[in-house]
């Protein structure tokens, strides 16, 4: 059975790779974007119905950094939790993506079980709001 | 050098260095060419040249003074290290003014200290010996900024006669200048002793000293430049490096995650009789997937500290209640088959006796790594690393020490060992390790110390607090 559909967006490929395989053993379908610009092509190429449950969101990102691609993701899917995924943490930096809406802030490298945690934690708060 | 010329009493000498092509240093000196300022006559003007020997005697020292900077200037083009610079340096100087001996000293502020960093002649004065700041002949010449021309060294009570009983020289005259950054405080003093010939040094021979003494100061001066940028390059290379290696861990530790639970949920199929059989085979595993988790962490924890060392922004300290022999067992785990890779034994004593101490164990961890890893590869095959406790004379402390059977270090690398002036002998190396250990030890109010000798070994002992008071200095044996 599906949990939910999960969206990776991180230019490194075996990040991408580690994170959708702990997903996928978690029992959500994955999708994935490479850069910043790739992330929001693929959010508005999405047809009416088409649900994510879950957005996970590197911060340092080609092309259109992290904080500009949560920026339209907030204002494009408001209900969409986004659980960051940073290499670069600093407590600046996260007070100001906690207040743009983001639920989660995780460090790499982070564990699968912590990632499974925090996309149940998401999805789960998220199912209660609505 | 590009250029040099005569302004009124000055000298204003132009430097560029573009070995890369480009323009990549351009420094401009310019040296008051009258005799400086003595503490004895206020204000020395050039001689009045009224007569043709007056004249003569002028243009002959002017031809020195020249001739000392072109020559300064020529081994500034050279591209030679700082040490073979003050060597030439110092040679130049003491060949113009027919002098014995000469030396320069480098201010330590920690220590208040001036430290003899280069000394050439027949009886140099060995690296890294320190006199205090506050007084002898150096001492005043460094806080005054004021050199000064001393016609008997013996006869002078502030001249240290210890120097000379070390070196087994006698100083009789002695010319002592201070090297001064460009509109700065001083950095130190340039001393130059007994001129040969039976003659005194005097005030021409300091006229020309100062022309060489303004150009060590700006050598100096330049290399620390040099030393800062690439510390700051360095800073943002690891920055960058930390990055990539949290992006590269994150297979390593996410991987450990999926595999553990694809090996559990895999035995937990097993019929009854074979879960049993796979007992063995499920803790081999969880064994290995721990260690590749802790081990992963711990890269990422080094490589994260070595980027704070350098930035000098630590982390906050995290103090508990720490018992040294968990640490160092830890630091083995991590160490032990690089260790026998090169069949070195690795060994502790006494630290089951060493009680507890308040100290951040992380941090403790890190000093024991960087000890430990650094003694390693000194160590030949059959050899050993022990890390001892060490009964302390004060109940407040306690002292381990990491003793190693390699080949122990020359006493210019030894002394220097955990000052500003640590440099990394080894190939590749960054001197960071040292400078680690250090910082832990200081955030935990303790002290470091080395004895070594070349062919015996190295102990470096660590006296921390058994609860972290004020920081002290280091202590240099």
């Amino acid at each position: 059975m599906v949990m939910g559909r999960v969206f990776i967006v991180d230019d490194e490929a075996h990040v991408r790779k580690t994170v959708g395989l702990a997903l996928k053993q978690g029992g959500y379908e994955v999708l994935e974007a490479v850069d910043g610009e790739d992330a929001i092509a693929a959010i508005q190429s999405y047809p009416p119905g088409f649900s994510v449950h879950a957005i996970i969101c590197d911060i340092d990102l080609p092309k259109v950094n992290g904080h500009d691609v949560i920026a339209f993701i907030r204002a494009k899917l408001p209900s969409v939790p986004v659980i960051v995924l940073t290499g670069y943490p600093d407590v600046q930096g996260a007070t100001s993506l906690f207040k743009q809406g983001v639920v989660d802030y995780l460090i790499k490298p982070a564990q699968a079980q912590t990632l499974l945690d925090a996309v149940r934690r998401a999805i789960g708060e998220q199912m209660l709001h609505e | 050098m590009r250029g040099y010329l005569v302004w009124g009493t000055y000298l204003v000498i132009q430097v560029e260095d573009n070995r890369r092509g480009y323009l990549y240093w351009n420094a401009t000196i310019r040296l008051d060419m009258t005799t400086p300022r003595l503490s004895d006559t206020p204000s020395h003007q050039l001689p009045n040249p009224e007569s043709q020997e007056a004249l003569a005697q002028l243009l002959t020292r002017r031809e020195l003074e020249i001739a000392a900077a072109l020559r300064m200037s020529e081994v500034f083009s050279q591209h030679i290290t700082l040490q073979d610079l003050l060597k030439q340096g110092l040679h130049i100087a003491l060949d113009v003014v027919h002098a014995e001996n000469g030396s320069v000293l480098l201010a330590d502020p920690d220590n208040r200290t001036l430290v003899f960093y280069h000394s050439i002649g027949e009886k140099p004065v060995s690296p890294g010996t320190a006199v205090p700041w506050y007084e002898g002949i150096a001492g005043t010449v460094y806080r005054t900024g004021v050199p000064e021309i001393v016609p008997d060294a013996q006869a002078d009570n502030r001249h240290f006669k210890k120097v000379d009983e070390a070196t087994g020289s006698i100083t009789h005259d002695m010319i002592t200048i201070p090297l001064k950054r460009w509109e700065g405080d001083p950095i130190g003093v340039i001393q130059v002793m007994n001129k040969l010939g039976g003659k005194f040094l005097d005030r021409d021979d300091l006229a020309i000293l100062t022309i060489i003494s303004a150009f060590i100061a700006v050598a100096i001066e330049h290399t620390r430049l040099v030393e800062a940028a690439k510390l700051a390059e360095v800073a943002k290379l690891m920055g960058d490096i930390t990055h990539d290696i949290k992006n590269l861990l994150m297979p390593i530790v996410c991987g450990a995650g999926i595999l553990q639970t694809e090996i559990n949920e895999l035995l937990d199929r097993l019929p009854d009789i074979e879960i049993n059989r796979a007992l063995a085979s499920r803790e081999l595993c969880n064994e290995v997937i721990k260690m590749l988790k802790d081990d992963a962490h711990r890269i990422h924890d080094r490589v994260a500290e070595i980027a704070d060392a350098v930035k000098e922004l630590s982390t906050p300290l995290d103090f508990s209640a720490c018992e040294v022999a968990g640490v160092v067992s830890n630091v083995f785990r991590s160490l032990g088959i690089l260790a026998q890779e090169r069949q070195i034994r690795l060994i502790t004593e006494n630290l089951e006796l060493l009680p507890l101490i308040v100290a951040d164990q992380r941090r403790l961890y890190s000093a024991f790594y960087n000890l430990i890893n650094n003694a390693i590869p000194e160590v030949p095959a059959g050899g050993s690393v022990t890390v001892c406790g060490q009964p302390s004379t004060s109940e407040d402390a306690i002292v381990v020490s990491v003793i190693d059977t390699g080949g122990g270090m020359p006493p210019d690398v030894r002394d220097r060992l955990f000052t500003k002036r640590a440099i990394s002998t080894k190939q590749g190396g960054t001197g960071l390790g040292t400078k680690i250990v250090k910082d832990v030890v200081d955030a935990h109010g303790g002290t470091v110390w080395v004895e070594s000798e070349l062919g015996a070994g190295t102990k470096i002992h660590m006296r921390l607090p058994r609860t972290p008071g004020e920081s002290t200095r280091s202590i240099i044996v």
